[in-house]
């Protein structure tokens, strides 16, 4: 936002002081949302126990009430309601100069940490947000590894080696679908089909701030007893109440999926209206399509993992019994609607990557990409029929499938992650990084001189260079 | 001074006869000819040690089936790498390009014959798995078979003989009869187990609430072999693996009547 809004006259604005600068912002957004929730967590305490017959609190509700009073109250701290109030009370859109303060003008590098609109800075905050968990997930396998080093249990116990297997394992998923979503979907997607900013900014921020208020939650797993399911939670499993960490993973999973939906929704309404002239569809660069069709892929796909969450968490504080076979459930339940997520899933990831790579090979052979329609006619026909064939992997587990069994016997999980997504997914993108010089990480070392991305606008075939 | 360049190279070449360009084409595909032979021969010998060794007719046709698909993914495989690594290698340019390359133009043909032969090959997949899938479900119970009830919890088995009234649970050793076909009938108490004898090409999901029969199978070598859970259950999932010993007839006989059953 710099040329065009020069010459244009802007309000002063007022000299912040330090009560201006940390109101609102990630700190007073913190402060809220653990002081709400210690609040929010000594009242569940003291209702349950009067509640309940044997004078027992429910430390499964504790614990839920604990992490939404921490959400809700961390974005009323930050500031992400004030823009509303102020257009419920005062009846009037913001000023030109309100939504520059909002998207971070004159801020300096407190815009960062503050709720801020515009699209470059998301793109950077969730840049390092992924790098902190990719930094933290990388951690857990070494752990795991250490772990292995000498037989029994020397540095965890059990408990918490399961818990750090599954936290690893959410954390590396996670983090992928974070990165296409967020730092390229923000950052370069709306250069690249140039578009002035994401279709709905204040959604943008929000749906960062949502995934740095699961971060918290996620870790507090650790400090809650662990979790005994693996990144998978299968549902049988996941309702035995040995640990409330449990909780937090099935809360994690629905903060993350809330955020990447919210993501997802803004990327494809941006995608589909704010092309600049001349972008048509036929035109698109493959990484937006790549993009376009994972976003729509996560839209079909995480409510479902909304839902199966939702219904554990009933489980494990109303008692209800979705899952178990003893009171009527079914753990098939659990099983199809995390493959109908995890299926998909793998595409929400691979299908970035496999545009990323056609994108540089094309950008970097200097020549147009070698039959572009019918690769985004293969991207749709993936799309499609990943969303069909999540009954592949419950049934592994119901028949025995003969094509890929040997393999798929004892390592399904294992090796779908770590034989598809880690050389797949991480090296394309990866490589999507160091695509030309303009990789969002070399682009905050030359910040403000971001004009060779106008180039990437145009067709692939295009170079990156000059 | 692109143009210049271009009529500079067309200058250069129409003067001096410069030397003949090599033909890529067959050069690349003769590299990938020649690695897919000796790859393939490498696969064919280390399979021979690090794929299982199997007990039963089933296990044997899933290895056969690793075997052979690996061997047909091998050139499709390197047919990527080695054109990807020939370009990278012949075609690099070092200086800064000035210029772009010359677009290549999709011929329907190719897109096609690239398409048609992708299909087949998947085509080929499907039509193997559910060939090998109708082979191994459609063996018929014989009057001998033997019915093997197995429970899981966490974290142990409970195998019931129901014809015998034997019953072995958490022991660290369970036998079956050699060249006897087995079923097992497979259930939970709590949570989801997987139940696997990978020697004998089991492999169903024990789920609580539901018996899940696996197909007929023939245990054929005699021999120490292991049952073990394949899915997360749990604290003590690593744990939750005993010994299966396919012994002579007599033996089992023996080891029956040990267990409590009758013959």
């Amino acid at each position: 936002m710099s040329s065009t809004t020069d010459s244009t006259t802007v309000a002063p604005v007022r000299r912040p002081n330090l009560i201006n600068n940390l109101f609102p912002s990630v700190v007073s957004g913190i402060v809220f949302g653990v002081v709400a929730a210690a609040v929010a967590g000594v009242l569940v305490n003291r209702l349950t126990t009067a509640l309940s017959p044997d004078g027992v609190p429910n430390d499964d509700a504790v614990i839920s009430a604990v992490y939404t009073a921490w959400v809700l109250f961390f974005f009323i701290g930050i500031g992400a309601f004030n823009g509303i109030f102020k257009w419920a009370f005062s009846r009037r859109e913001p000023t030109y100069a309100e939504e520059l303060q909002l998207a971070g003008k004159d801020q300096g590098l407190w815009r960062y940490f503050r709720y801020t609109t515009d699209h470059k800075v998301v793109g950077m905050q969730y840049l390092a947000t992924v790098f902190v968990l990719f930094f933290l997930g990388s951690m857990g396998a070494f752990s795991i590894r250490l772990e292995q080093s000498t037989p029994g249990a020397i540095y965890f116990n059990p408990s918490t080696y399961n818990t750090i297997v599954g936290m690893h394992g959410i954390l590396m998923i996670a983090s992928t679908i974070i990165m296409v979503s967020g730092p390229f979907g923000n950052f370069i997607l709306p250069i690249m089909i140039g578009a002035r900013d994401m279709a709905f900014p204040r959604l943008n921020a929000l749906s960062y701030w949502m995934l740095f208020t699961a971060i918290p939650i996620f870790l507090s797993a650790l400090l809650l007893g662990g979790f005994q399911t693996g990144w998978t939670g299968y549902a049988p499993l996941a309702d035995q109440g040995l640990t409330p960490g449990m909780d937090a993973y099935c809360f994690t999973i629905l903060v993350f999926a809330i955020s990447t939906t919210i993501a997802a929704v803004n990327i494809l309404t941006t995608v589909i209206v704010m092309r600049t002239r001349g972008m048509t569809w036929g035109r698109l660069p493959i990484f937006v399509w790549g993009v376009l069709l994972s976003v729509i892929l996560s839209l079909t796909a995480f409510p479902s993992f909304i839902v199966s969450q939702t219904m554990v968490l009933m489980d494990r504080i109303f008692q209800t019994s979705f899952f178990l076979a003893a009171s009527g459930g079914n753990n098939w339940l659990y099983e199809h609607l995390f493959w109908f997520m995890g299926h998909p899933e793998v595409y929400v990831i691979a299908l970035p990557a496999m545009a990323v790579a056609a994108e540089v090979a094309a950008v970097f052979t200097r020549k147009p990409l070698f039959g572009y329609r019918l690769l985004v006619g293969g991207l749709v026909g993936i799309s499609v029929l990943s969303v069909i064939v999540w009954g592949a992997s419950p049934l592994y587990e119901r028949i025995r499938e003969r094509i890929d069994r040997p393999i798929h016997a004892r390592y399904r999980t294992h090796f779908d992650s770590h034989r598809h997504l880690l050389p797949g997914a991480c090296g394309n993108i990866l490589a999507r990084a160091g695509l030309g010089h303009g990789s969002p990480a070399v682009c905050v070392r030359r910040a403000g001189q971001l004009r060779h991305w106008r180039r990437l606008r145009y067709l692939p075939g295009r170079s990156a260079y000059r | 001074m692109s143009e210049a360049n271009i009529e500079g190279n067309a200058g250069s070449v129409s003067a001096t006869p410069a030397p003949a360009e090599p033909r890529h084409l067959r050069r690349v595909l003769i590299i990938w000819a020649v690695l897919s032979v000796v790859v393939i021969a490498i696969w064919l010998v280390v399979a021979q040690f690090i794929l299982p060794p199997a007990a039963s007719g089933l296990d044997d046709s899933d290895n056969f089936t690793f075997l052979v698909l690996t061997v047909l993914a091998v050139p499709v495989s390197l047919f990527v790498f080695v054109f990807l690594g020939y370009s990278l290698i012949v075609f690099r340019v070092k200086e800064r390009p000035t210029e772009d390359g010359p677009p290549l133009q999709p011929r329907p043909s190719l897109q096609i014959g690239w398409l048609g032969i992708t299909s087949l090959l998947c085509l080929f997949l499907l039509i193997w798995g559910l060939f090998a899938f109708y082979q191994e479900t459609s063996a018929a119970a014989t009057t001998n078979t033997l019915v093997v009830q197995v429970t899981a919890q966490q974290w142990q088995w409970t195998f019931d003989y129901p014809q015998y009234g034997a019953t072995s649970q958490g022991a660290q050793v369970i036998e079956m009869p050699v060249n006897r076909p087995v079923e097992f009938y497979v259930t939970s108490k709590d949570v989801l187990h997987g139940f696997s004898i990978r020697a004998l090409g089991v492999r169903v999901d024990a789920n609580p609430g539901e018996t899940t029969t696996t197909t007929i199978i023939t245990p054929t070598q005699i021999g120490s072999y292991t049952v073990q859970c394949v899915e997360l259950c749990g604290l003590y999932h690593s744990y939750m693996w005993e010994a299966v010993n396919v012994v002579s007839a007599d033996t089992f006989n023996s080891w029956i009547t040990s267990q409590g059953g009758h013959l």
